[in-house]
């Protein structure tokens, strides 16, 4: 139901509807974004947390595309290159990541 | 120290395969970015390159020699035949030997590579051909161009990524002038569109959707370009005293290493390699009239550049011209130094500023006068082409009419 609520063309409502909802990334989600970051980033993945920007965890513009490629290939999505640019936080992160999935649609619930 | 002059110009770009429709094209202020044909539709998700259209294979070339030679290095051959003639060069076995051939080129023969590649992975051809390493090896075009024109003096090939071609004419430049040669044909050469190497640059994220529109509000990105550009170089004396026609000078040349980051460039580099291109060349900053800037239109490099301009210049950036032919003839990263140098040394030549095409309007961040979309009837003296590559290594070189 959740997924079905996000399916609107202006990706801009969806954005703004996630805002609001920032409890309702579910955790599994949240656990495989961390773990794609910590293992491409070689860090231990107790030092990522879903609040954790890219600047405190050193994660510079390059390492920023090279984390979006690994999301890419976790999720099996394809992440915009503008929207990529605006990217500077594991919350952001996964929030483009739901957003993905949900307009993804084979794609309900698994990667 | 002897001075340098170019009296022989070569250029193959997506704006002209010879250098008079390449001037043409600029000084027109037309841009030669159009929907790739080279690789498949749908290959990458930007759609859009600058290609060399107008270079025609058959013309240049016969089969049998095709066998042994990627387009990068075709590419080579033709632009620094073009310049040979165009300097009216009569070869004799001294000058030969006292001569010498320094290209750049970022990827070299990777077309090929990445072509005798695919036979094996994917097509599961267990046999490779022994041309594929001499033809794919990146100082493939400056043998070849030493076969063509018997030069048996230093040949040599400098991969620095974007800044390539500009390393090679400097050096090339530097030989003339403490005397180790006569002559010099130098510049680069690039031919990155194979599957290959346009996804890897699609990984990237660097390239634009649309067009490329360096120092614009709105820039989505570089566009990949494809071509060569070869300089002729000799002493100024002697090619006064044998009534050749001169171009301009090579006056001076500047690098710099950031010592910083693979992919982000910094202000401080990019300036330290200027103000060496001006001590080299015994100029002060006033006297530089225009700069055929690296404007990649990638939405780091554009800042950082104006950043390095401004402060170099001081004040004096109020009066520069500085335009990004890029915006024409596309991102030819290891041929990009030479394509520039041969603008450069065009619009000395012609007193016309070459405009950066595609310009929308400012961005407060690049607060330059770009010369917008339309080139300028103005007389400079004295001018600079910068390279800043990935890796943070930067050419700057400075000319003169």
């Amino acid at each position: 139901m959740f997924v079905k609520l996000l399916c609107f063309e202006d990706s801009g409502i969806a954005r703004l509807y996630y805002e609001c909802m920032d409890a309702e990334l579910s955790e599994d989600l949240q656990a495989r974004v961390i773990k794609v970051i910590a293992k491409t980033q070689r860090i231990p993945p107790e030092t990522v947390t879903i609040d954790s920007t890219f600047e405190e965890l050193k994660i510079d513009s390059l390492d920023g595309i090279n984390l979006i490629f690994a999301l890419e290939s976790e999720f099996n999505v394809d992440i915009d290159d503008e929207e990529a640019r605006t990217i500077k936080s594991v919350r952001q992160m996964a929030q483009g990541i739901a957003q993905l999935l949900a307009q993804k649609p084979s794609s309900q619930g698994a990667a | 120290m002897r001075r340098v002059a170019v009296t022989g110009i070569g250029v193959i770009s997506a704006v002209g395969a010879n250098r008079e429709s390449f001037w043409r094209a600029l000084a027109a202020g037309e841009s030669g970015i159009r929907p790739m044909e080279i690789v498949a539709p749908g290959t990458v998700r930007f759609p859009n390159a600058a290609e060399a259209r107008d270079y025609r294979t058959a013309d240049h070339f016969d089969e049998k020699e095709l066998a042994l030679l990627d387009r990068f290095a075709q590419f080579a051959a033709v632009a620094a035949r073009e310049a040979v003639t165009d300097a009216g060069i009569e070869w004799t076995q001294e000058l030969r030997g006292r001569s010498s051939v320094v290209t750049g080129s970022s990827t070299g023969g990777q077309t090929s590579e990445d072509e005798s590649f695919r036979d094996y992975y994917e097509r599961k051809q267990t046999r490779f051909s022994p041309f594929a390493i001499p033809k794919a090896m990146s100082n493939a075009g400056a043998s070849r161009i030493s076969f063509e024109q018997g030069v048996t003096g230093p040949v040599y090939t400098v991969s620095t990524a974007c800044s390539s071609a500009n390393h090679a004419i400097g050096q090339a430049f530097w030989m003339i002038r403490n005397g180790a040669v006569e002559l010099a044909i130098a510049g680069g050469s690039e031919a990155p569109f194979s599957p290959g190497m346009l996804k890897a640059w699609e990984g990237m994220r660097v390239v634009s959707p649309d067009t490329c529109r360096p120092f614009s509000r709105d820039r989505k990105g570089l566009i990949l370009g494809e071509g060569a550009g070869m300089l002729v170089m000799e002493p100024l004396e002697s090619a006064k005293a044998r009534g050749a026609h001169i171009y301009g000078e090579i006056a001076g040349f500047g690098m710099s290493s950031d010592a910083h980051h693979l992919t982000q460039p910094l202000a401080d580099g990019a300036a330290q390699a200027i103000r060496a291109a001006l001590f080299d060349a015994s100029a002060v900053p006033e006297a530089i009239g225009y700069i055929n800037a690296h404007g990649t239109g990638t939405m780091a490099n554009d800042p950082t550049e104006t950043e390095a301009i401004r402060t170099v210049f001081g004040a004096h950036t109020a009066t520069l011209l500085v335009s990004s032919t890029k915006s024409m003839h596309g991102h030819a990263l290891g041929a990009a130094g030479a394509i520039e140098a041969a603008a450069t040394l065009l619009a000395l030549s012609r007193g016309v500023i070459p405009p950066t095409a595609n310009f929308l309007g400012a961005d407060p961040a690049c607060d330059l006068d770009v010369v917008p979309n339309v080139a300028r009837d103005v007389q400079v003296e004295w001018a600079l082409s910068n390279s800043f590559a990935f890796g943070g290594l930067n050419a700057v070189l400075a000319m003169r009419r």
